[in-house]
């Protein structure tokens, strides 16, 4: 089982991964668009014939294309080196102050200072629910047999 | 890499199986089936992704059916009986041939192929090219550039 320190690292105050999210610097997301992109090279030349022929999926490959390169660009560095996902969201700084790691480690969670979108909220709510239930180690555990987008 | 590991990636077009988006053991399927892997469910949340960091995701379901047909390719490869067109005539010609490639051929570049615009100048180009320096150093030089051009 990862160990504490080490989930610290990937998973950000509120809980989400940083370390699974597409748009983290060295994840998966990142590695498998750029390779993919690479082995595309040229293919919009040829992309338009399949678009008439066998492969009609193919007419909407611009639009695949400029989703593969915003995929295999990402660079983020995470929330706790300091790239917050929204300016809105407070977790880290208050974090920090309170001298915890996690949002659910404060008496006060889950609070009102964070106006997370909605899904983000729900998800928010539930991992700290269960993180003090079963310990983050195992929460961790958990989560990695789970899509990273739920 | 030797003449006969050449043989198993290259039609006798010149073409290069091995590199195809369609080819079933290729690096577009592998990074296309990886990609799909990390996104399951994603799309759950481009709405919100879509409206607050990249406006290029409101296309996320295009993207993810041409994501979705690069991870079902399951292609074989001209030499082992999938060939890309039906009127292709070097799939069958080369065998009675006795040859590997078209450009072993004293009648290369034949009639017979009514490749499409792009395939045919680069049938062309590869048999002209093999001719010239060998199969190995031309499918050396290969490997330096885009499957697709």
């Amino acid at each position: 089982m990862t160990d504490y320190a080490t989930i610290v690292e990937r998973l950000a105050p509120c809980g989400l991964d940083c370390f699974r999210c597409l748009y983290f610097g060295t994840g998966k997301t990142r590695a498998y668009a750029e390779g993919l992109r690479r082995e595309m090279e040229g293919f919009e030349k040829v992309a338009p014939m399949l678009a008439q022929g066998p492969a009609p999926v193919m007419r909407d490959y611009d639009a695949f294309k400029a989703i593969l390169d915003h995929l295999a660009e990402g660079n983020c560095i995470g929330c706790r080196d300091g790239a917050v996902c929204f300016e809105s969201c407070i977790a880290l700084t208050c974090c920090k102050e309170k001298g915890i790691d996690f949002c659910f480690q404060c008496a006060e969670f889950p609070c009102e200072k964070n106006r997370y979108p909605e899904s983000l909220d729900r998800r928010w709510r539930a991992w700290g629910a269960r993180m003090q239930e079963v310990g983050v180690e195992r929460f961790y555990q958990e989560s990695l047999s789970k899509p990273r987008y739920e | 890499m030797d003449y006969a590991t050449i043989l198993e990636h290259l039609a006798p077009c010149g073409i290069d199986c091995s590199r195809c988006v369609y080819f079933g053991k290729g690096e577009v399927k592998t990074y296309a089936s990886g990609l799909l892997r990390v996104l399951a469910d994603y799309e759950k949340v481009v709405p919100a992704h879509t409206k607050a960091i990249a406006p290029v995701l409101a296309d996320y379901d295009r993207f993810k059916a041409i994501l979705s047909h690069f991870a079902a390719g399951q292609c074989v490869g001209c030499r082992n009986g999938a060939p890309c067109f039906e009127f292709c005539a070097a799939r069958t010609c080369f065998k009675e041939k006795g040859v590997d490639f078209c450009f072993q051929c004293e009648e290369f570049p034949c009639d017979k192929n009514h490749y499409p615009g792009s395939l045919d100048r680069r049938w062309r180009e590869f048999g002209a090219r093999m001719k010239e320096v060998g199969v190995e150093q031309f499918y050396q030089e290969s490997l330096q550039r885009p499957r697709y051009e």
